[in-house]
């Protein structure tokens, strides 16, 4: 063929046996030249131009870096109310762009028990999604095509496959840091030990859950050996209680920087605690709690034993 | 007497490693030319969450009432200074005024501010915290400011023990300051830490002491927690409770 062309070259282009969608859409691509001929009484070669429908689709792509897991809360003891961070925005784009019109479809092909769209973004292109329930590594995998609503016409689906991911477990992560005071307590003069650390919070499969906007706060209580005498706790969402012990009284109080993680201060200070001499406690005393984070709404127990030189934590 | 600030020292980092470029003067913040902004809120106070979110303003705010209260703001700017977007924002709701004093952005309603009553302008002999978080000065000034506001003996105790998890955008700060307003001293430590907002609110009941009662809207206020407050971290949203991710992706629904 020697010249070829379209019936819409705002829609496609055509040149050398190649078409070149420019917009979505429905057009006829033409091409004219000699078509050679064979057999019994023919001549070699003829003048032709055959024609065929062209269809140009819509092209959707997902935004990168597109999010790989997306947090799970539930809601909080005492109010009900979900307020840790429990969603994550995927986005899509639709080509050629600016010559679309376009609607996107996103839905869930795998894990819809796992977490659900934010209807509030629907057609949009981007996409919230929310966790419900914490489920496998690449568990869920959340598709998506555009429409062109001037030509009706849907592009191929692309996917993501992400970790609905559930608060499971805490662990330390250093700087790991044990110090003692001299200290008072309502006036009595003791000694006190301070311990501070990061906790990582990690999902139920142990996997690090690096999103910012995780709730969390604490109660403790304590157990039956509690020879430092331990009569009140100060807590995360308190700050302080002046009798009895901290069980729940709490929606938020703080929440996580994007890595997942915050710091957390233990303290002690105890009168059989003595005072400190070349930097240590003299007195000797032990006292076992059972302390209870609640992470987006889920508890993770730990056990803590307060001592005179050492706050442990299993 | 002369108030006093004797010492703020920021000592470390951020808590659980974040790190945040240092807060920019509040002139420079105000001034800031933005090509294009969007608010979409339902109430002032949620308003003026997303407002200090997004240019790291601190803002300290005395809201009467419920904080879901809704009274709805939608307004778009285009080649706004933050300045604008701040006052045009607050007249939607013309019972607050905007003020700017002491590094901080106040939001409040000027007869509460004012009042006698308002245990934020109880002037605190002396106040010393050192090398703490953000969040457990703010335990310690509420502690001493509640003594203040009811004199008593307190139970003899032998240990204390206890556990404090600092969220993000709360600091390390070492603060001794006297004869300063409580008001004065949240504002100290809200701008040496990262957190944006601090937040007292106010309810209608009274409690024993004669001053207005505040009420925390992360946890149950009782009347030896008084006067209570929030600090906010960025993204926080006080109507709801919850961290915001669409507000820092821009998405403003």
């Amino acid at each position: 063929m020697t010249s070829w062309w379209t019936n819409d070259t705002s829609i496609a282009t055509a040149s050398n046996a190649q078409v070149h969608g420019v917009a979505a859409g429905s057009t006829d691509n033409l091409a004219e030249g000699e078509i050679s001929t064979s057999g019994f009484r023919q001549c070699g070669q003829m003048q032709g131009r055959p024609s065929g429908p062209t269809n140009v689709m819509p092209v959707v792509n997902i935004t990168a870096p597109a999010p790989t897991a997306v947090p799970v809360a539930q809601a909080q003891p005492v109010s009900g109310k979900v307020v840790g961070d429990n969603e994550v925005y995927i986005g899509a784009t639709c080509s050629p762009e600016g010559k679309v019109n376009p609607q996107y479809n996103w839905s869930i092909t795998q894990g819809s028990d796992q977490v659900k769209l934010d209807p509030n973004l629907t057609g949009g292109p981007t996409m919230g999604i929310i966790g419900i329930k914490g489920g496998s590594p690449n568990g869920v995998i959340i598709s998506v095509t555009c429409t062109d609503l001037n030509t009706k016409l849907t592009s191929t689906a692309k996917t993501a496959t992400m970790t609905s991911q559930q608060p499971g477990s805490l662990t330390i992560a250093p700087p790991d840091n044990t110090s003692e005071k001299n200290c008072t307590v309502q006036g009595n003069a003791g000694c006190e030990t301070d311990r501070s650390f990061t906790y990582q919070i990690n999902d139920t499969n142990g996997t690090a859950m690096a999103f910012a906007g995780l709730d969390f706060w604490d109660y403790i209580t304590t157990g039956t050996q509690n020879s430092c005498n331990v009569s009140s706790y100060s807590v995360t969402c308190s700050g302080s209680v002046t009798s009895g012990q901290q069980t729940g009284n709490c929606d938020a109080k703080a929440h996580t920087g994007a890595s997942g993680q915050f710091s957390e201060s233990l303290s002690v200070c105890a009168t059989v605690c003595g005072s400190v001499q070349s930097g240590k406690c003299t007195g000797s005393c032990s006292t076992g709690s059972t302390q209870t984070w609640i992470v987006n709404g889920y508890p993770i127990t730990k056990s803590l034993t307060y001592q005179c030189n050492s706050i442990s934590v299993q | 007497m002369k108030p006093v600030i004797l010492a703020v020292t920021i000592l470390a980092g951020i808590a659980s490693g974040q790190q945040v470029a240092p807060r920019r003067d509040i002139q420079q913040i105000l001034s800031t030319k933005v090509p294009h902004y969007v608010v979409k809120a339902t109430n002032l106070l949620q308003a003026a969450a997303l407002i200090a979110s997004d240019f790291d303003l601190p803002m300290g705010v005395e809201w009467h009432g419920e904080p879901s209260v809704t009274k709805e703001i939608t307004r778009e700017w285009d080649n706004a200074t933050v300045e604008r977007i701040l006052y045009d924002t607050a007249s939607f709701d013309v019972e607050y005024q905007v003020q700017v004093s002491n590094g901080v952005v106040h939001l409040r309603k000027p007869g509460l501010a004012d009042s006698p009553r308002n245990p934020l302008s109880i002037k605190v002999p002396s106040f010393s915290v050192a090398n703490v978080y953000t969040g457990q000065a703010a335990f310690k000034l509420r502690d001493e400011v509640n003594l203040i506001m009811l004199p008593r003996q307190k139970h003899a105790a032998y240990a204390c023990a206890g556990s404090y998890g600092a969220g993000a955008d709360e600091t390390l700060t070492t603060l001794a300051v006297r004869d300063v307003s409580v008001r004065e001293i949240l504002d100290t430590l809200l701008t040496s830490s990262h957190s944006v907002m601090w937040l007292v609110v106010f309810r209608d009941e009274q409690p024993g002491t004669g001053f207005l009662k505040t009420q925390s809207i992360s946890r149950n206020t009782t009347d030896l927690e008084q006067p209570d407050w929030d600090f906010l971290a960025h993204y926080s949203d006080p109507v709801t409770g919850s961290y915001r991710g669409d507000w820092k992706i821009g998405l403003r629904r």
